[in-house]
């Protein structure tokens, strides 16, 4: 009886140890909450889109219905981490665009692939005139969208705080005014335990 | 034997206790003009006692349809309560609408409320679903 509970207890620790050596991959859900570490993630972003969609959708620039035309510049990262802000944007700009209620102009994404693309079907004699698509006919951006991330830092002992501030604005072209403005703010903490760790 | 039986108990414990909990949900229909119906469907027992759906209103932007709702959470124990939340939006047909449908982190302190809001993602959405949880997101494991 003895030795089948010995012979049992070590093919079961030959079994975990197989599993052990291999590291285990899953799919996850993009949806799920992630807390694997303070730093930025993607549930960071996700909560920074929410806010940020919710209340631009909600600002009578949008509102109106008249589905202005927006272009995105950049967001400044001023934390000591390095953020991917414009995964940020391209977040809030696809959630809005599938509203249906704003046009976004990809001149300030991809200016050089489109001037190259029009001077080529103009000039190259390549393409069938009829089809051509004639220079000076791009759609003016009625607003763009600028902002920045800051944080701020601490850490004592076992414990480390990190605080984010999203702030985006809406510029209007024309007057140069700021039609709308928002910001979110985040505050994460980690706890080390106090053994391993 | 009785060990065995205490160690086997001990792990179904611990099993329950990492497994995630299914999510309390908020069924409401509504339009820019208001809420139509709204039910309540507990699937955490633990959930339902600390947390409470309050008001749920609608706020109109314009003729386009456009609306917000915002419906009222409450943490009714006596310590903070940290849980997850997500709306869902639909169309008339059931269909689920565009949108950021991912799961929130929130904390509410005790016998604390607060609106949380979400905007309808076009003028076509008749309907929300607020589904609230306790944490499970991913951690480090």
């Amino acid at each position: 009886m003895k030795r089948t509970v010995h012979f049992l207890s070590l093919a079961a620790l030959v079994v975990f140890w197989g599993c052990a050596s291999t590291p285990e991959v899953n799919y996850g859900s993009p949806d799920q909450v992630e807390t694997v570490t303070a730093d930025f993630g993607s549930t960071d972003l996700q909560m920074i889109a929410e806010k940020m969609v919710n209340s631009l959708l909600a600002t009578p620039v949008i509102s109106s219905g008249n589905r202005p035309v927006f272009y995105v510049q950049n967001v400044r990262n001023k934390t000591d981490e390095h953020i991917d802000t414009k995964s940020v944007t391209d977040k809030i700009k696809v959630t809005l665009l599938k509203s249906g209620k704003v046009r976004f102009s990809a001149i300030g994404e991809v200016k050089d692939e489109m001037v190259n693309q029009l001077e080529f079907q103009a000039s190259s004699g390549m393409v069938d005139p009829k089809t051509a698509k004639s220079i000076g006919k791009l759609v003016g951006a009625d607003y763009f969208l600028y902002g920045e991330l800051a944080s701020i830092r601490k850490s004592a002992g076992r414990v480390k705080d990190v605080y984010y501030k999203f702030t985006l604005n809406l510029v209007n072209i024309q007057s140069g005014l700021i039609e709308w403005a928002d910001e979110k703010e985040i505050r994460k903490q980690a706890k080390k335990p106090l053994l391993g760790g | 034997m009785r060990k065995i039986s205490r160690f086997y108990f001990i792990l179904t414990l611990f099993v329950v206790a990492c497994a995630g909990t299914a999510p309390n949900i908020l069924n409401v229909q509504a339009g820019p003009m208001g809420v139509s119906a709204k039910q309540i469907e507990i699937n955490d027992k633990y959930l339902e006692r600390n947390l409470s759906y309050g008001d749920v209103s609608i706020r109109p932007f314009d003729a386009a349809n456009s609306f917000e709702a915002q419906v009222m959470l409450k943490n009714e124990s006596d310590r903070d309560l940290s849980f997850e939340y997500r709306f869902i939006w639909y169309d008339a047909r059931g269909y689920e609408l565009s949108g950021i449908t991912s799961w929130l982190p929130a904390v509410l302190g005790s016998k604390e409320s607060k609106g949380f809001l979400s905007t309808a993602p076009g003028a076509n959405a008749a309907g929300f679903k607020l589904m609230v949880r306790m944490p499970h997101g991913v951690t480090e494991s």
